[in-house]
């Protein structure tokens, strides 16, 4: 299991990948974190011609907080988003759900942005982009837009990037007062991707009653999704274990569970209500206590 | 398009260790290559190369990365260090001696990478506590230990860190970690562990030839289909390539593998020959300059192939009307036999009760982190092959010399590396054939290290695969009277080891219960899929899981509690020798003690107080029960029940040879390599009780095969018994020269002398001494002192015959004798399960364990806790699955799931010895008891969690998935 032969670049300067993306287009791949690229490659499932590593790139490895939003640039590591205290005070919610991203070892060198990039329906952080209304930055040569997480995810590994294009960050804006989060997971065993994975954010108005409600999974699908039924049924209403419990039923309309050999499609399904449900409970736990 | 053009090249140069070091790498080339092979570190380590396992750790700028997944050009300009850099064997650091001394391994394959995870643990947190420790480490797998000696020894080494503990000078050498004797009985951290904790073990992957040839394979993509055609030319151009071998290149040059069964018409050769009989099977092999070009290359054969009917399912294949795998044979039945034991028919129609149950024991393994690899050299000139491998295969010189048509004398197997783990599975017989026959027939080295998607597909590495139809006989009170038991065991393509394992179980086919008539029913079934290899138990352990899982539904349904049914079915310790109805006779043992004592232990009077508190915490607790025999001490007698072709099986004697030199220094040969099992300090143990030294004098070897030690591997767990009797018989011809030669120097009758303290004494007159040194060089260079007829020299040699010897079986298929010592065990685990999740916790787990007189209780506790290891993996986690088309769907090991830190939980272990009569240390086998009754005590105790949902569980693994098909009835 040995990766292709590729020829390697070294990206120099962001002007200079956005280049080298734009001269190759579809044959090359860009290196970030490498642990989900090196295997795909080892397993020759992956054979791009050209492999340009932006692990030395200056200035997008970041973390920022300001005017209510959070920046995280592209390179910034998964094991920053366990320590970083922008995080832990800003968005602990980050820090939670990558706290299941693998071991210390993939942590230690995969990016947020490839992750990201990457679109594995499994992963943590892709669900995250999905309740915090994350924006992700895309720049070309000559050109830049930022995308609205739901538009990106597009199925299996599939997203709306460009070939030509770098991600160079995410940017959401931070939960405000009276928000409370909530996140839970099952996998097969500890660090593995998620058999499903969900997310909430709730807001609470002054008399108890949901005035704001995101709700996604992953894992359960080819992509992360919002459960936007959920969102309604919970929105307007006190979050009492009745109205959480069906706000939890509305999953089975909204998502298409696919069964692979660690889950079947049922099994996805009920977890979707489940952990639904508790990661509802939790964001309301959370927003009473704020 | 890869290889299409030339190989981009990177100059880097980077901080190794501490020192600078610059390269020319390819571009594509990992750092864990580079490091192993370009850089000479090679104590990192590749157990997948895909991410998972953690073998090959490195820290990059000080942080704990995968070096498989970095490229060697990314680490240019940092800072990187192996685990070379904390030490070495002469000077460990602390958490490389934290690791030797708590004995936090045993093959040694995951340590360095075990130990950089640590490493960087412990950097940012200098005081761990248990779960920080876990967690920190769930990203590196180890197959071998169960994990607590790990975690323990993490801690340990923060405390030496925290006490500022530097490296001191110390030679690895047994002695470092014990006092004066005696040392049989002791916990004494095994020798062997000092090289591996520095990165200094040798495995094959470390060992290379100059010239040497790297080989990959082709592989079907499709479980059954004619190959129609093979173009090798555009792989045969491609830059680096060396040769491409197809199968019909085979017949002419080496004969097929030998099968162990009367099946002349399932051919089996490395490489398919005309048909592929299951997806991953070899079709051809490319032979290049190195791994990366030959994979290149692989990719370039292109196979024209026409799709047969795939053979999946063991039942559907063994009906009249399958496609059948091979042709000339008929049928895709490889062997079967019916053995009656006892009035089978009579006591069914008798019985007050009868039960049945279909279980399915679904194929896993021992998926050792060290896949398996060979390097073969075929020397022109003096005619002579030399192998060296990361073998355990009993005899493999002989299987050999038949295939590759070689006299026996011209073939030199290597028996000194270290083995990254096997369990049983490394095997790889075809691997070394190939290996073997193409370096001849391209005259230069060739290396062959299976990749992980080699070992998984076609590794013929897979464990048992069982269907099972069970029924119970017994009366009111749940005794068992009878067992009818049909068994179809999938063996895939080809017969390998999977028939034999099939009929080891009729050595103790009732566990540890009187039960007096039993048929059994065995099938072995060929299918798409790749060969079993022998795995821990050798195809024992799904017998003991539908055993108990059969005693568990009696207690059930005759609403006997699982302790008190067992109770009253178990043989008594007053009856041994006991014969059970197949002719085995099980040497000792005290089963009811043994339960008592893990009832106490687990604390059975506390376990309905728990299961309300848990659910009060909204979970189920289940606890589970089993009580396991492991037949130990193999011997080929068993499997000529298989028919007049195994008669030749051989004994499973063991030759040592023992060498005190003119200097009193003692070498002790043996004739086999070790995979994890400490025999180097096993040995040495017996070596210095025996002849009253120290460890420091005491040196073990490996023979080739060329040297005449006799041997049968590491096969059967057998080494326990047969070390000491070999050994012991060897020494005691030195023992008595030297006596003599003293008695002689002393001038006094040889009876009178006595050896102690390293001296040689008369006894009635204690002045009267000469030391060990002296007799030592007395013998080489006094021979006068030597007795008239007295060879000069202290060499002596022994084989130990197996206690049980070849006794062939009685054509009714009685076995006389069976295996040598029955291993008793009894496992209590508790899992917590989450009512909605499904999600199965293993909370805690308690195993009494009774195998006779332990010769070092570190090793066999160590042994005892990875076999559980193994067995939580086979009970929850663990399958090889295929799809209906024979596509193997958990190929890499993010598929086929193996138990981390995480997964197995703390294990409290009890020993009882009853030692084994029959054997001069009284030990008994205890390399399997730790694995086979897990399986069954687990799904016991989740049967139990869900005991209000009357829910049968049957099939192993038991997954959350599974749990809630069944307790929704689907
Ligand atoms: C053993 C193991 C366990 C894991 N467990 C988990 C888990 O539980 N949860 C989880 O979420 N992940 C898990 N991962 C995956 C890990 O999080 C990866 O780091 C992540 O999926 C990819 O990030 P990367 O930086 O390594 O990207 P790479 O592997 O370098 O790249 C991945 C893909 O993204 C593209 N890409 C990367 N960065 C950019 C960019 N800036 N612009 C454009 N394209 C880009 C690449 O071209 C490539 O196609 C695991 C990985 C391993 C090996
Ligand atoms: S070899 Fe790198 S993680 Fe397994
Ligand atoms: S010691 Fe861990 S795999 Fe062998």
């Amino acid at each position: 299991m040995k990766p292709p032969i590729f020829d390697y670049v070294t990206a120099e300067s962001r002007e200079h990948a956005l280049a080298v993306l734009r001269s190759h287009g579809d044959d090359a791949k860009v290196l970030a974190g490498g642990q989900s690229l090196v295997p795909l490659m080892s397993f020759r499932l992956a054979k791009p011609a050209v492999l340009l590593d932006i692990n030395r790139l200056e200035g997008l490895d970041s973390i920022e907080a300001s005017d209510g939003s959070m920046r995280i640039g592209a390179l910034t590591r998964q094991c920053e988003l366990l320590t970083h205290p922008l995080i832990a005070e800003h968005c602990p919610l980050v820090r939670a759900a990558a706290e299941f991203i693998g071991h210390p070892a993939i942590r230690n060198r995969g990016t947020v942005g490839g992750s990201v990039a990457h679109a594995d329906p499994a992963a943590e952080l892709p669900v995250l982009l999905q309740i915090l209304d994350a924006g992700i930055e895309l720049c070309a040569a000559g050109s830049q837009r930022t995308v609205p997480a739901d538009d990106f995810f597009m199925g299996l590994l599939m997203t709306g990037m460009n070939p030509d294009e770098l991600l160079t960050g995410i940017s959401f804006p931070l939960p405000g007062k009276g928000s409370g989060w909530g996140f839970h997971e099952v996998a097969r065993r500890h660090g593995d991707f998620a058999l499903v994975a969900a997310a909430a954010l709730i807001t609470l108005d002054d008399r108890g009653a949901v005035a704001g409600a995101a709700v996604a999974l992953g894992g359960i699908g080819d992509r992360p999704v919002r459960v936007v039924a959920a969102e309604e049924t919970l929105k307007g209403n006190r979050p009492t274990p009745e109205t959480i419990q069906a706000a939890s039923h509305e999953v089975d309309g909204a998502v298409t569970p696919v069964g692979d050999i660690h889950a079947s499609e049922a099994y996805r399904a009920h977890l979707g209500q489940v952990l639904t449900k508790r990661a509802v409970h939790d964001a309301v736990e959370r927003a009473r206590a704020s | 398009m890869s290889g299409s053009h030339t190989e981009p090249m990177a100059r880097i140069s980077l901080t190794l260790n501490g020192q600078p070091a610059e390269t020319e790498v390819p571009a594509r080339k990992t750092l864990l290559d580079t490091v192993r092979e370009e850089l000479g570190q090679t104590g990192t380590h590749a157990g997948c190369e895909h991410g998972v396992c953690g073998c090959c750790n490195v820290l990059l700028d000080g942080k704990v990365v995968r070096s498989c997944l970095l490229l060697a050009v990314q680490a240019d300009g940092h800072d990187v260090r192996t685990v070379e850099s904390l030490g070495s064997p002469e000077r460990l650091g602390p958490l490389q001696r934290a690791f030797a001394d708590k004995h936090a391994m045993q093959c040694g394959y995951c340590t360095p990478g075990m130990i950089m995870a640590a490493a960087d643990l412990l950097a940012v947190n200098p005081d761990p506590d248990e779960a920080e420790i876990r967690t920190a480490l769930s990203g590196n797998l180890c197959r071998c230990t169960g994990y607590m000696e790990i975690v323990d020894a993490v801690k340990d080494a923060a405390g030496r860190i925290a006490r500022g503990e530097t490296p001191v000078d110390e030679p690895p050498s047994l002695s470092a970690g014990a006092a004066g004797g005696p040392y049989i009985g002791r916990r004494i951290p095994p020798v062997e562990d000092r090289r591996f904790v520095a990165g200094k073990g040798t495995y094959i992957n470390d060992f290379t030839l100059p010239d040497v040839l790297h080989m990959a394979t082709v592989r079907s993509p499709y479980a059954h289909a004619r190959i129609l055609s093979i173009d090798t030319s555009r792989a045969e151009t491609h830059p680096g390539v060396v040769a491409v071998i197809l199968g019909e290149m085979l017949p002419d040059v080496i004969d097929p593998v030998p099968q162990n069964l009367d099946i002349p018409d399932v051919v089996w050769y490395p490489l398919a020959l005309d048909k592929v009989r299951y997806a991953g099977e070899w079709v051809a092999a490319v032979v290049a300059r190195d791994r990366y070009v030959a994979e290149d290359a692989a990719e370039l054969v292109e196979v024209e192939y026409e799709m047969l009917g795939p053979v999946v399912d063991p039942e559907e294949a063994i009906r009249p009307d399958a496609p059948v795998l091979h042709e000339k044979h008929g049928s895709n039945i490889a062997y079967e036999r019916v053995l009656t034991y006892g009035p089978v028919d009579e006591t069914f129609d008798e019985a007050g009760h009868v039960f049945e149950e279909r279980y399915r024991w679904n194929r896993h393994s021992g998926v050792p982190l060290e896949t398996f690899g060979a390097v073969a050299r075929w020397d022109a000139g003096r005619q002579e092959m030399s192998l060296w491998a990361s073998h355990q295969t009993p005899n493999i010189e002989e299987q050999l010399a038949k295939v590759l048509r070689l006299p026996l004398n011209k073939l030199r197997v290597h028996q000194h590396l270290d083995v990254g783990g096997s369990h049983g599975v490394k095997r790889g017989r075809k691997h070394m054939f190939l290996t073997t026959a193409v370096s001849r027939m391209l005259g230069r080295p060739v290396k062959f290290i299976e990749d992980r998607l080699e070992n998984m597909s076609s590794g013929d590495g897979h464990g048992p695969d069982r269907v099972y139809y069970l029924r119970a006989a017994c009366d009111g009170d749940g005794r068992i009277q009878a067992l009818d038991i049909r068994c179809i065991d999938d063996a895939g393509a080809y017969a390998g080891r999977g028939a034999m394992q099939l009929i080891k179980p009729i050595t103790a086919i009732v566990g540890p219960y009187r039960i007096p008539a039993v048929r059994y029913h065995a099938i072995s079934a060929l299918t798409s899929k790749t060969n079993q290899s022998p795995y821990r138990g050798f195809g024992q352990a799904p017998a003991g899981y539908v055993l108990e899982r059969m005693v568990d539904l009696i207690a059930r349904e005759l609403g006997i509690d699982r302790a008190e049914i067992r109770s009253r079915n178990f043989i008594q310790p007053d009856e041994f020798p006991y014969t059970i109805p197949t002719g085995a006779e099980y040497d000792s043992g005290d089963y009811p003690i043994c339960l008592e004592k893990a009832l106490a232990v687990s604390r059975a009077d506390t376990w309905e107080q728990q299961r309300r508190e848990a659910r009060e915490r909204g979970k189920w607790l289940g606890f589970g029960l089993s009580t396991v025999i492991e037949p130990g001490g193999g011997t080929g007698m068993v499997f000529a029940v298989m028919g007049p072709q195994m008669v030749n099986m051989d004994t499973n004697m063991e030759g040592i040879r023992v060498h005190v030199d003119v200097t009193g220094m003692i070498t002790v040969t043996i004739g086999f390599q070790s995979c994890g099992q400490g025999h180097e300090t096993t040995t040495t143990q017996l070596a210095c009780d025996f002849f009253g030294v120290a460890p420091e004098r005491v040196r073990i070897a490996r023979a080739d095969s060329m040297e005449g030690i006799v041997t049968r591997a590491t096969s059967g767990n057998r080494l326990h018994l047969m070390l000491p009797l070999a050994l012991f018989s060897a020494g005691r011809k030195i023992k008595d020269k030297m006596q003599a030669i003293a008695a002689n120097a002393l001038e006094v009758p040889a009876e009178r002398i006595e050896l102690a303290g390293g001296m040689f004494t008369d006894r009635e007159d204690p002045e009267k001494t000469v030391s060990w040194d002296q007799v030592c060089f007395y013998a080489y260079r006094r021979d006068t002192l030597l007795s008239p007829g007295m060879e000069p020299g202290l060499m002596a040699s022994a084989v130990a015959k197996h206690p049980r010897g070849f006794v062939p079986p009685t054509p009714d298929g009685r076995v006389a004798g069976g295996f040598a010592t029955y291993t008793f065990s009894v496992h209590v685990p508790v899992v917590e399960v989450d009512p909605e999740t499904l999600e199965i916790k293993l909370v805690d787990y308690y195993v009494v364990h009774d195998c006779g007189k332990v010769i070092n209780p570190l090793m066999v506790e160590s042994f005892c806790y990875g076999g559980v290891n193994l067995g939580i993996g086979g009970a929850l986690y663990e399958q090889f699955k295929y799809d209906e088309d024979g596509q193997l769907l958990s190929q890499t090991f993010m598929d086929y799931l193996l138990p981390s830190t995480m997964e197995v939980p703390e294990i409290v272990l009890e020993e009882h010895e009853t030692p084994a009569p029959g054997n001069p240390v009284g030990a008994k086998a205890a390399g399997e008891s730790g694995y086979m009754p897990a399986p069954p005590a687990i799904v016991s105790a989740v049967e139990d969690a869900l005991r209000h949902t009357n829910v049968r569980i049957t099939d192993t693994p038991v997954t959350p998935d599974i749990l809630f098909g069944l307790v929704n009835g689907r």
